[in-house]
């Protein structure tokens, strides 16, 4: 237990370092990524899609971010155990581990990016209390993801073409979900999006971010299904494929 | 001598099966041929032995008669397709010295990290750390990234890192001394003085002089099967003398 929270540490703190080049400023760099997304939506959507939308601007930035840890946890976690080949091959280190400390290393540049969020919504003075709401959907969103990172991360074992199925599937997935855009009330887009749980996540966020409501309680709970759903079965799909891995590279 | 088996190894086999290049595109494409029943390939056939504990356990054979196959299992990187294997201790495998290190990353985060992925504690690291350089000779490019390091001095970190794990269990696969002459001297000392030591090791090779200065006893690996076990001049004898008929024999035939 000790070792493997020692190596989660290493590891995590490793492809942290790795990614900004080590050094502060690389934070900077993907940082831009989601503001450039972000000015740019908002320059072309703002006035068709964000009219009815209260705080279209921290509505759509609120929501390019929290889909961006999900979008890029899970891709990043189809190499990570798949392209680490030679350690795989010759060590036991725990397999979930690396899964593990994907996720965190994405959830720690999510942290950023939410404090700019924090930032730019103090600027446009919305400042609220359901604040306190956050962290339970920030935790149920680690959960869903960790789960289809599990999944993903096996299940590339098997289906080497993984990697361009995945990036189609989220492509649509990004569109059904209202990230830049909203849903009409009662419309047949808000029965469809009860089957997402992106839709439940950004939904939940929102109102504690921007709209200053508790969070809906059906909402919440088909939320906390999904989730603990997704991570049941990822781990379930990682238990069955994991022995066989250092085989299969 | 040996008093307690700290490996058994008993009706071991391995059998892969050998998958062609599969995806999900494929699979719908020619769902029948899925039917066909894959091809196996036996690695590992009834393997049985132990190990006590200190001994020193070399492992010889040709390529591809499942050396590195049983080493593996041993270190739980594969898991065996029938038979029981029970190792007990803290088990180091040295397959590959320069696993896991990041070319991006700077030396000691380098050690830090290896370190944790062998299984030793920050701690540990800490202590060992100094050691560690010092036995590299890198003390000026401590943090320096690793990917500047020329391959020798690449081989020296690695090597350094190895020789701290202090493992009760150590399987060495082919394990060859880098650097120049005077660093491999000194790592084959101190390789020697740890397989010397308490530590129980499994080691694969094809250098005999290395199998007959080391090992106590031998097991001779061929086609997945044991062929012969037993003490360590008798088997490295039998062995040499077998390659070297086969060899003498198919070198003569290519010369006509």
């Amino acid at each position: 237990m000790k070792q493997g929270i020692n190596i989660l540490y290493q590891t995590t703190k490793a492809s942290f370092k790795i990614r900004n080049a080590g050094s502060c400023l690389g934070i900077l760099w993907y940082l831009l990524g989601p503001i450039f997304t972000f000015i740019i939506l908002l320059l072309v959507f703002s006035h068709r899609l964000g009219e009815n939308v209260d705080h279209y601007p921290l509505y759509l930035l609120s929501g390019i971010i929290i889909w961006n840890f999900f979008s890029t946890s899970t891709s990043r976690s189809l190499t990570c155990v798949f392209g680490q080949a030679g350690l795989i091959k010759s060590l036991p280190v725990r397999r979930e581990l690396l899964v593990i400390s994907t996720v965190l290393d994405v959830l720690i540049s999510h942290l950023f990016e939410i404090v700019i969020f924090f930032l730019i919504a103090a600027y446009f003075g919305v400042i609220t209390f359901t604040i306190i709401f956050f962290p339970i959907v920030l935790v149920l969103n680690f959960i869903f993801t960790l789960g289809v990172s599990y999944a993903l991360s096996a299940l590339i074992f098997v289906f080497r073409d993984l990697g361009q199925i995945w990036s189609i599937l989220t492509k649509v997935w990004w569109f059904a979900t209202p990230i830049f855009y909203a849903l009409y009330e009662g419309g047949r887009g808000e029965k469809v999006s009860m089957f997402n749980p992106m839709f439940h996540i950004l939904d939940i966020s929102r109102d504690a971010l921007i709209y200053s409501s508790a969070p809906d309680p059906k909402s919440l709970l088909i939320l906390v299904a999904f989730s603990f759903g997704s991570l049941f079965i990822g781990i379930l799909i990682f238990w069955k494929l994991y022995p066989h891995f250092a085989e299969y590279v | 001598m040996f008093d307690t088996d700290v490996i058994t190894v008993r009706d071991l086999s391995k059998i892969f099966t050998l998958r062609g290049e599969e995806t999900a595109l494929t699979r719908l494409i020619k769902f029948r041929e899925h039917l066909r029943l894959p091809r196996k390939f036996t690695a590992l056939k009834n393997i049985s032995f132990s190990v006590g504990d200190g001994e020193v356990l070399g492992i010889v054979g040709r390529n591809g008669s499942g050396k590195s196959t049983l080493l593996r299992i041993l270190a739980g990187i594969y898991p065996q397709t029938s038979g029981d294997v029970q190792v007990k201790g803290r088990v180091v495998p040295l397959i590959n010295l320069q696993v896991g290190l990041q070319p991006k990353l700077t030396m000691r985060d380098n050690i830090f990290l290896v370190g944790s992925l062998f299984g030793l504690s920050r701690k540990e690291v800490k202590t060992k750390f100094e050691s560690i350089v010092e036995f590299a000779e890198l003390r000026d490019f401590v943090d320096v990234q690793i990917y500047q390091f020329s391959s020798g001095m690449l081989a020296r970190l690695a090597f350094a890192i190895a020789i701290h794990l202090e493992p009760e269990i150590m399987l060495l696969d082919e394990v060859f001394f880098a650097g120049d002459a005077s660093f491999r001297e000194k790592s084959r000392a101190e390789m020697e003085k740890m397989v010397k030591g308490d530590c129980t090791v499994v080691m694969v090779s094809h250098q005999e002089d290395l199998i007959k200065k080391m090992c106590d006893h031998v097991i001779w690996l061929e086609r997945g099967e044991i062929i012969l076990e037993g003490n360590t001049d008798y088997v490295t004898g039998k062995y040499c003398e077998h390659t070297v008929i086969k060899d003498s024999r198919s070198s003569s035939i290519s010369y006509t």
